[in-house]
């Protein structure tokens, strides 16, 4: 029953005038932020952070987690209505979302973002309200053994990721890990691939990647080919037409069951994150699928399932904040920070010293959703209204917007350059019918698989069977064997298949 | 009118030629380059600094991330920025001090590109360790050290990073060996040391806090000259018969060389009063920091022997130059 009393104390606070304001604020602002291609929740919080300071803990940190999850349901819309993924969790929408779009069916694909983004953050909600403790302890028995393990699981479903040639697929990959390879080297402290410029010391910033080979490389696609490709005349903008219907809604189930039980538990680990849940729920809905070879033309269950995962961890993502006081992402790290301002000692006596703030920040969760949920459904007919605005006027609007998410990322006109160099990028691999995600996905995996890797190794002193000698990270390397005989085998069996009507003929 | 009130109630006369400019200066708002992302506590510190500056100046102080390559893209901005005053820096030990030995291509230098307007915050580290491990004093960790030599883990959130320095400090004046495992910011190494996966954490008070309270870490020192107000019960590493270990890292509002004397005043002054508010010693109390109260020529004596220091240190650590 300590759950139900728990919820009571979390729902009291949270209902409290000041704090449903302070949360319809944040969710706003948030989503609109989201919307804005490459204005990330770092810059919301940033903003609004001053604005805290007279406010009470629980608003404020309410008002703050609002802007966070709610950029994760702004940031779909402009990743599905013009490939522009604002944050890396939206550029696997993209991969589906903007096919909708392009079929006319961009309003079921924002709705199904929408419903699918509440369920899953509503899923983990619970899941934190009933087993936040043990939640805990599952993020601390992640070592970098099991860090490594998870992104060669990631690594290798990423490779079956996009549509089309494989091999361009892995190829791809190994350009991201090599993009990734460049910065400060974590043990040594050397730099690598910097060729002393100061601002790749620090890496290349993901989501300029992502802006630039996604949203700009399109952009300079349709300059070209675009003429070709009809632009939407009118839209359907019918509480129907925007509605998903029931043969979505039964496609959409499951997925959205799965990315939310994935994206809890990837997003409780400090460190993996919103991005990687939504590429591996993406990924294990195409395994599962009838029919894998659709995905990436625009079908439902790649949105759902990516959409349901990416909110699922968002909100999961409180745990180790809250609980152990380690952020997973530099956000969370602001909000933590927001936190210390007013004296909020996070750590693992947050849920006993402060019981009102974290049972009532996880309340004003259900809350927020439910806010966005209300706030969303009817702005989608207003976004899809802005596939109709002609080319030439909505594009330079885009670029400039781009431009200015790449300049605020940090303040340096370096990252707008960098934005447009990866639109020329990918441009060209558009040319070539390169894809772009498993790019995104080796730089987003590979530092970290490379950090992880190595510290293992030095934590080991260099004993390797330290990745098979940990359960976790043993379970995860077979899974990864599984995943790879598994491949082997179905695209064997598909070839004796192909091969058996001729051999007969 | 009201920074001329403050000034005399302060009781600087000596600057009173400067009156007719301090009426007008500074008439807009104030940049205030902090070279790192927001969040963490240089961005917080800053933005309370920045609100308390912002009181004291009579104009706004607006707080400006420049983040990247570890301060050096900020603090390279400013250095290039015009002298007149509207352009200041947060700048850091690692910024002003510690970069001259680490990097081979620093493309400012701390002394003659800047000029050090007061002081803020001196933070300090605490040495911390899990809660089962066999040692809970400096002295029975350097003795643990000494009898199984090689075998300590010590995280830090960073080559290069002060926390990484003091650390190699401390070892190297304790005579003990142990593998140095850098991770990428101080959150993550905490929860590796919680799982017992590293064994000893330079870390800061206030991240430490909670979990000492909680007893999931133990304490056996902090870094500082004399205990401080939230860890009371942690003895310093002079106490534990290291005095030469005391470190910790610094912050210091820096404008580029070359701002105006006059000007240069009224930034020093009313720094100054902000520094000593109530309001910023409170908070550097909370997060276990004390007030760094230099100014002037003192500054830019401390920030040589800083320079001076951390060369040494990381010179013994053989930390390599990049």
């Amino acid at each position: 029953m300590e759950l139900l009393d728990n919820m009571a104390l979390g729902f009291g606070v949270a209902l409290s005038w000041s704090s449903l304001l302070a949360c319809l604020i944040g969710v706003t602002v948030g989503t609109f932020i989201g919307v804005l291609p490459g204005i990330g929740p770092l810059a919301g919080i940033s903003l609004l952070l001053p604005l805290t300071f007279t406010q009470t803990p629980v608003d404020a940190i309410v008002m703050l987690a609002g802007i966070y999850y709610g950029t994760m349901y702004g940031s779909s819309t402009a990743a599905i209505l013009l490939n522009l993924p604002g944050t890396v969790t939206s550029a696997v929408v993209c991969f589906d979302g903007y096919p909708m779009a392009k079929q006319g069916r961009a309003g079921v694909a924002l709705a199904m973002t929408t419903f699918a983004s509440f369920i899953g953050g509503c899923f983990s909600i619970v899941l934190m309200m009933a087993f936040a403790p043990p939640l805990v302890a599952v993020a601390s028995s992640f070592g970098s053994p099991e860090y490594f393990s998870m992104t060669i699981l990631g690594l290798l479903a990423a490779s079956t990721l996009s549509a089309g040639s494989p091999i361009k697929g892995i190829a791809m990959v190994v350009v991201g890990l090599l993009v990734g390879m460049a910065g400060t080297d974590v043990n040594s402290g050397y730099d690598r691939f910097t060729f002393g410029v100061d601002e790749f010391l620090d890496g290349v910033n993901i989501v300029v990647l992502a802006m630039g080979m996604f949203g700009v490389g399109e952009i300079f696609w349709n300059f070209t080919e675009g003429q070709k490709s009809a632009q939407v005349e009118k839209v359907d903008v019918s509480w129907k037409a925007l509605m998903p219907s029931r043969r979505d809604w039964k496609d959409s189930a499951f997925p959205i069951g799965r990315g939310a039980g994935l994206g809890a538990v990837i997003g409780i680990l400090p460190g993996a994150g919103a991005a990687i849940a939504s590429f591996i729920a993406y990924s294990v809905e195409k395994r599962v699928s009838k029919h894998p070879e659709k995905f990436g033309t625009g079908v439902i269950e790649g949105v759902a399932a990516a959409e349901s995962a990416n909110n699922s961890a968002a909100q999961a993502a409180f745990i180790p904040t809250m609980a152990l006081g380690i952020p997973g992402s530099v956000t969370m790290a602001l909000i933590l920070g927001a936190l210390l301002i007013h004296g909020v000692q996070p750590g693992p006596l947050v849920m006993t010293t402060n019981p009102e703030l974290f049972w009532g920040l996880i309340a004003s969760f259900w809350i927020g959703n439910a806010l966005l949920l209300v706030l969303n459904l009817p702005l989608i007919g207003v976004w899809v209204r802005m596939l109709t605005i002609p080319y030439h006027v909505l594009y330079p609007g885009i670029l400039f917007f781009i431009c200015l998410g790449a300049y605020s990322s940090q303040n340096n006109p370096f990252d707008v350059f960098l934005v447009i160099a990866f639109g020329v990028i990918g441009y060209g691999m558009r040319v070539l019918q390169l894809p772009a995600a498993p790019a995104l996905l080796g730089l987003v995996l590979g530092p970290m698989m490379e950090e992880h890797f190595r510290r293992a190794l030095l934590i080991a002193r260099g004993d390797a069977t330290v990745f098979l000698t940990q359960p976790i990270s043993a379970g995860l390397l077979l899974l990864s064997v599984i995943l790879v005989v598994s491949t082997v085998r179905s695209s064997w069996k598909k070839r004796r298949r192909a091969a058996e009507p001729t051999a007969a003929a | 009118m009201k920074i001329i009130a403050t000034l005399a109630a302060a009781g600087v006369v000596a600057g009173l030629t400067a009156v007719p400019a301090a009426a007008q200066f500074p008439d807009r708002p104030i940049t205030w380059v902090v070279p790192y992302t927001p969040g963490g506590i240089t961005d917080t510190g800053s933005r309370i600094i920045a609100e308390v500056l912002g009181k004291e100046l009579g104009q706004t102080v607006v707080v400006e991330n420049r983040p990247g390559a570890g301060g050096m893209v900020g603090t390279e901005y400013v250095a290039r920025a015009e002298p007149d005053g509207y352009t200041i820096l947060y700048g850091t030990q690692g910024t002003m001090a510690a970069n001259v030995s680490l990097r081979k291509a620093l493309k400012y230098d701390p002394l003659t590109d800047f000029a050090p307007v007061h002081g803020m915050g001196a933070s300090v580290n605490t040495v911390v360790t899990y809660a089962d491990a066999p040692y809970s004093t400096i002295q029975e960790l350097v003795d643990y050290g000494k009898a199984h030599p090689g075998e300590l883990n010590f995280g830090s959130a960073g080559v290069g990073t002060s926390t990484h320095l003091s650390m190699e400090l401390f070892k190297t004046i304790a005579g003990i060996e142990g593998l140095h495992v850098p991770y990428k910011g101080s959150a993550p190494a905490m929860n590796d040391l919680l799982a017992g996966r590293v064994d000893v954490l330079f870390d800061y008070p206030v991240s430490s806090l909670g979990h000492a309270e909680a007893g999931t870490l133990k304490v056996l020192a902090v870094n500082s000259p004399e205990r401080i107000a939230i860890l009371p019960d942690a003895p310093t590493l002079a106490e534990s018969g290291y005095p030469d270990a005391t470190a910790g890292s610094w912050s210091m509002i820096m404008v580029p060389a070359g701002v105006p004397e006059d000007r240069m005043k009224i930034l020093t002054d009313a720094a100054e009063k902000a520094i000593r508010s109530d309001t910023v010693k409170n908070y550097y109390e909370k997060y276990g920091s004390t007030l760094l109260l230099v100014k002037g020529d003192a500054a830019t004596d401390f920030i040589e022997a800083e320079i001076d220091r951390w060369a040494d240190v990381i010179a013994t650590a053989g930390v390599p130059k990049q």
